[in-house]
């Protein structure tokens, strides 16, 4: 069992989780008896080679996915076994993404985009533009509000995403190699911006092949094989 | 949220062009054309229907049969109506109509000639619903010698509508009192009249002299059973002396049912025909079907496009509802641009299909706030028809796999998206066969020997009576002129499908038979048939130099023969009629006329007797066979001298092959209806095509650069694009024959002479389809397989 150093409360718990894909002849094990622990504030890399499990884990952890087997508890809540409407209700509400490939909505502005999270919670119109205005201004990217994500660059899409993870000011933020499609200047940009938000109370979960990017974390998770074989506390 | 669901559709509208523009163009076309035939179901659905009373409102019809014969009318004879009232206490009220009281109606020195008025009973105005400008409706006819007339007709005579009341106007020099103005009757309405007049005091008329329509005004709607199911007792009180023993039927019809569903002898006005209402409404359904199938086609084949979208909306939280609440926007938003598209073409198309509908129908038919409410409505319906499948289809990717984009093209999908493209086909290849055959079948009609020329023969009516005593000497000056080459004489014009029968006795050896059988009956003078150009197939013609044949000697038709079973019919007696006297009147066949047409197709050649005219008053319609060259001189000279014998009245032409063209009227704008809205169903088919191959292209770019790079030529990738749609226009066309074979062959069974559907029609239409669908196919096959694969393949 692997133990946050954080442990003012513990996030997340996670026991005995499996998670197979099959096909006609194949079955993969992509979570292999899988247990962790996440305490409040962490800041988690999750490492290891591809097809390891990573994205399984962290599909799973954000509840976009559920495991064949064993527990999974999120702030005290049993979760495993939700059904779709039930994870997306507590999804939208706890928790932010943010992605390799940026994921933003084409036909949306910079404004807009960010201000969806809040619609879909159903934020009062006035409330939601003072919020987005204050995390665009954070995000340092006001002055784009009104430009349409493919006139941004990788960074500024990027910075526009985290707004958009970190609006309904979610209690866990899921990265999926949040610098994987930038260069390294943008890379550490956006690192920084992990680490302020981290600094500020929020846990942060965050898939990585990069080294360098992990060393932000405060601990290293490596995954084989669907199992949890290392643990690397950062000092 | 509404607002930002709205801004997303248009944004998307506007990205995707192409795909819109076809969409909104097929959508409004099949809108356009559902509600202009809305309007005009609706408009035939209305006859009647503003008669406050109309529930209780009945016509009475008869129907007969005997051994022999039988009838259908819609007329009953004038004691009927008190009758009834009398016997049944469920009427509360009867209005008779004649429809025979028009002719001269005048006012100082004022004159117009005016057919539609009619004789009817003051209880008229109790059961129709007609508005009062002045006068009482309570005992405005309920005098003899009153008249009550419309406004269009009062301001003719009077100048004004105002002014007519209590005055006098003479109606074929008799007077009457004007007692009422009323508003011109609503034009949904099966008959219509200028004035209504009053009987004479104590009219009534003998049991068996059908020519009156009467309507009752009943106490409750089903009441109408019970008088039905008195029919007999009501035969046996009343009708045994004049129509002796038979199957006697008395049918009440129920007023809006009238013009959609009765279709009897002697109609009182030209009704409507369900069968129309029902094939048109179809027709309309199912295009605007074809243009809702182009939009689920083409939203669900760009799911993949959309799939990323849905994907990312679903991890920041929207809920599976919140996202079909977004597709239907984006759907209804498309069809409420579609409809207002539609309302400009509507307004456009409004004048050449009332043409064609012979209405005259507007957009606002039925007011402005309930059409804009029914387009309102009528949109957001069609909007969530056409995005349900899209809206729970690309709601349900699972979020993973869409945000990966890994959800490609289920199987599931591609075959419903296949299945549509088949129906919007086998829709569209029906159409197409049902028009080739319509068209063939109104040639073939128009073209069929008729046993008679057609060609180059006018009719006209000798209105003045004593001029029908001075045929001879009319004739004679008619013969005159060179470019008249022959006069003949009959008691009917033929091709106007009104010639009446009459009953003969005629039994299989020619003896006097009991058992009387409906014939036609023609009355001819000797000129008639070489002017028509009729063939005798045994026998003679009249002849003047014989004076035996005008009252004692009759032709008859082939088909009376035939129906008879005579070996030779040239000599036997038959019984044709009474006398006053009571005696029976036998006259002998002198000839037989090969069968000649004088109904329509739709009709089988009848059983026929020809006969010279009785009396001169029979001689009452010439038939001038004319030369080809300067037709308008000859008709100014038959004008000419038809007015040295009738000073009053002017001639009314008519042509032989027009009267007998006027009988396919109905049947012309069925095929021109139907020819239209092919062409819209292929045009709304074809845009879903090319929206289809389209898009099939886009997602295709780097396979077809990849194959150009290997060695591909064009056409192999043309064929690769268009291979899978053609298949589906085949499939469709296998389909689509036997239905089309089905449906119109039940057309078909209109006309008692019909075309035989030939296996080549179904071809045909198939490979029209086939070739229009691969036109419109290759178009963007052959844009995407002349790109160059260098620019595709770098682009990816």
């Amino acid at each position: 069992m692997l133990q946050g150093m954080f442990q003012e409360g513990q996030m997340i718990k996670i026991t005995n989780l499996e998670k197979f894909y099959r096909t006609e002849e194949v079955e993969t094990i992509a979570l292999n008896k899988l247990s962790m622990e996440v305490g409040t504030g962490e800041f988690v890399a999750i490492m290891g080679p591809s097809g390891c499990g990573k994205s399984t884990l962290l599909n799973i952890l954000g509840m976009l996915d559920d495991p064949d087997d064993g527990s999974y508890v999120f702030n005290d809540i049993e979760v495993a076994h939700f059904n779709e409407r039930k994870r997306a209700d507590l999804r939208k509400h706890n928790i932010g993404f943010v992605f390799q490939s940026f994921n933003l909505i084409d036909e949306l502005t910079v404004f807009e985009n960010v201000e969806l999270p809040l619609i879909y919670t159903g934020v009062p119109a006035a409330e939601r533009v003072k919020r987005v205005e204050e995390v665009l201004d954070k995000m340092q990217i006001m002055h784009r509000r009104n430009h349409y994500p493919q006139q941004l660059s990788g960074g500024q899409q990027q910075r526009v995403a985290i707004a958009r993870a970190v609006v309904n000011k979610p209690k866990l933020i899921l990265a999926d190699e949040p610098t994987g499609n930038l260069d390294s200047t943008n890379g550490n940009d956006v690192m920084e911006l992990l680490t302020d938000l981290n600094e500020q109370g929020t846990t942060i979960i965050m898939v990585t092949h990069s080294e360098h990017d992990a060393r932000y974390s405060h601990r290293i998770i490596r995954l084989l094989d669907g199992q949890a074989v290392v643990e690397n506390i950062m000092v | 949220m509404l607002k930002n669901y709205i801004k997303i559709a248009w944004r998307n509208l506007i990205k995707h062009k192409v795909f819109s523009i076809i969409n909104v163009s097929g959508l409004a076309i099949g809108v356009a054309a559902f509600w202009l035939i809305s309007l005009y179901v609706a408009d035939e659905w209305s006859y009647d229907r503003y008669n406050i009373k109309a529930d209780r409102v009945f016509r009475v019809a008869q129907h007969g049969e005997w051994n022999g014969g039988k009838f259908n009318l819609a007329v009953t004879s004038a004691p009927f109506g008190p009758a009834l009232k009398k016997d049944y206490p469920e009427v509360e009220e009867f209005a008779r109509i004649d429809a025979e009281g028009g002719g001269k109606i005048a006012y100082n020195d004022k004159q117009i000639n005016e057919g539609g008025i009619f004789f009817t009973d003051n209880g008229i105005f109790n059961i129709f619903s007609y508005h009062f400008l002045s006068g009482d409706p309570v005992l405005a006819l309920s005098k003899p010698q009153t008249v009550v007339l419309t406004k269009t007709l009062a301001v003719k005579l009077f100048g004004d509508a105002e002014s007519a009341i209590n005055k006098t106007v003479t109606i074929n020099e008799q007077p009457n009192a004007v007692t009422g103005v009323i508003d011109d009757m609503p034009a949904n309405s099966h008959f219509m009249f200028a004035a209504l007049r009053s009987f004479p005091s104590g009219y009534t008329d003998r049991w068996g002299n059908s020519g009156i329509y009467t309507y009752l005004l009943l106490k409750d709607h089903n009441d109408f059973k019970k008088i039905e199911a008195g029919s007999a007792v009501f035969h046996k009180k009343y009708l045994t002396g004049d129509l002796g023993p038979m199957k006697y039927r008395l049918e009440l019809q129920p007023l809006t049912d009238i013009h959609l569903k009765s279709n009897l002898d002697y109609e009182i006005g030209n009704n409507g025909n369900i069968t129309y209402v029902y094939v048109f409404g179809i027709v309309a359904l199912l295009t605007l079907l074809i243009a809702v199938i182009n939009y689920v086609n083409l939203a669900t084949a760009r799911s993949s496009v959309r799939m990323k979208e849905i994907g990312v909306r679903k991890v920041i939280g929207s809920s599976k509802k919140q996202l079909m609440l977004m597709f239907f926007a984006e759907s209804v938003l498309l069809t409420v641009i579609a409809t207002a598209v539609a309302g400009v073409l509507i307004q456009f198309a409004l004048p050449y299909f009332n043409q064609l509908s012979g209405k005259t129908l507007i957009l606002t038919q039925f007011g402005l706030t309930p059409t804009v409410i029914a387009f309102a409505l009528f949109s957001l319906v069609t909007g969530l028809l056409s995005g349900v499948y899209p809206a729970l289809f690309l709601s349900g990717f699972r979020t993973i796999s869409a945000i990966k984009g890994r959800v490609g093209n289920q199987s599931s999908t591609i075959i419903f998206r296949k299945s549509l493209v088949v129906f919007q086909f086998i829709v569209t290849i029906v159409m197409i066969a049902g028009s080739c055959i319509i068209y063939q079948q109104l040639s073939f009609v128009m073209s069929k020997d008729l046993g008679f020329n057609k060609a180059q023969v006018l009719t006209f009516h000798i209105h003045d009576k004593s001029a029908r005593t001075k045929i001879a000497a009319i004739k004679t000056q008619l013969l005159q002129n060179s470019a008249v080459e022959s006069v003949g004489v009959a008691g009917n014009p033929i091709g106007n499908n009104n010639i009446g029968g009459g009953d003969f006795n005629l039994g299989p050896d020619g003896k006097i038979n009991p058992e009387s059988k409906i014939v036609e009956n023609l009355v001819i003078d000797e000129d008639f048939i070489p002017t028509l150009q009729i063939k005798m197939a045994k026998g003679r013609n009249f002849s003047p130099s014989m004076v035996t044949d005008q009252k004692e000697s009759i032709i008859v038709n082939q088909t009376l023969v035939n129906e008879m079973g005579w070996k030779d019919a040239v000599g036997k007696s038959v019984r044709t009629g009474v006398d006053d006297k009571g005696n029976v009147i036998s006259q002998t066949i002198i000839g037989v006329v090969k069968d000649f047409n004088t109904y329509s197709l739709q009709h089988r050649v009848a059983p026929m007797v020809l006969q010279m005219p009785a009396v001169a008053n029979d001689e009452d319609n010439l038939y001038v066979r004319i030369g080809k060259s300067n037709i308008p001189a000859t008709l100014s000279y038959i004008s000419k001298i038809y007015g040295r014998f009738d000073i009053e009245n002017k001639v009314e032409f008519h042509f032989l092959d027009q009267n007998f063209a006027k009988q396919y009227q109905s049947e012309q704008k069925q095929g021109s209806i139907l020819f239209i809205f092919t062409i819209l169903a292929i045009c709304i088919a074809c845009l879903g095509l090319f929206g289809l191959v389209t898009f099939t292209a886009e997602q295709r770019v780097k396979e077809i650069g990849i194959r150009k790079v290997l060695g591909a030529s064009v056409t192999s990738i043309v064929g690769l694009l268009s291979k899978d749609l053609m298949k589906l226009v085949l499939v469709a066309t296998i389909i689509a024959s036997p239905l089309a074979w089905y449906a119109m062959s039940k057309w078909l069974q209109n006309f008692a002479y019909r075309i035989d559907i030939q296996w080549w029609v179904f071809t045909i239409a198939g490979a029209g389809a086939i070739a229009i669908a691969f036109v419109t196919v290759s178009v963007q096959s052959i844009k995407a397989a002349t790109a160059n694969p260098a620019k595709s393949l770098k682009s990816e």
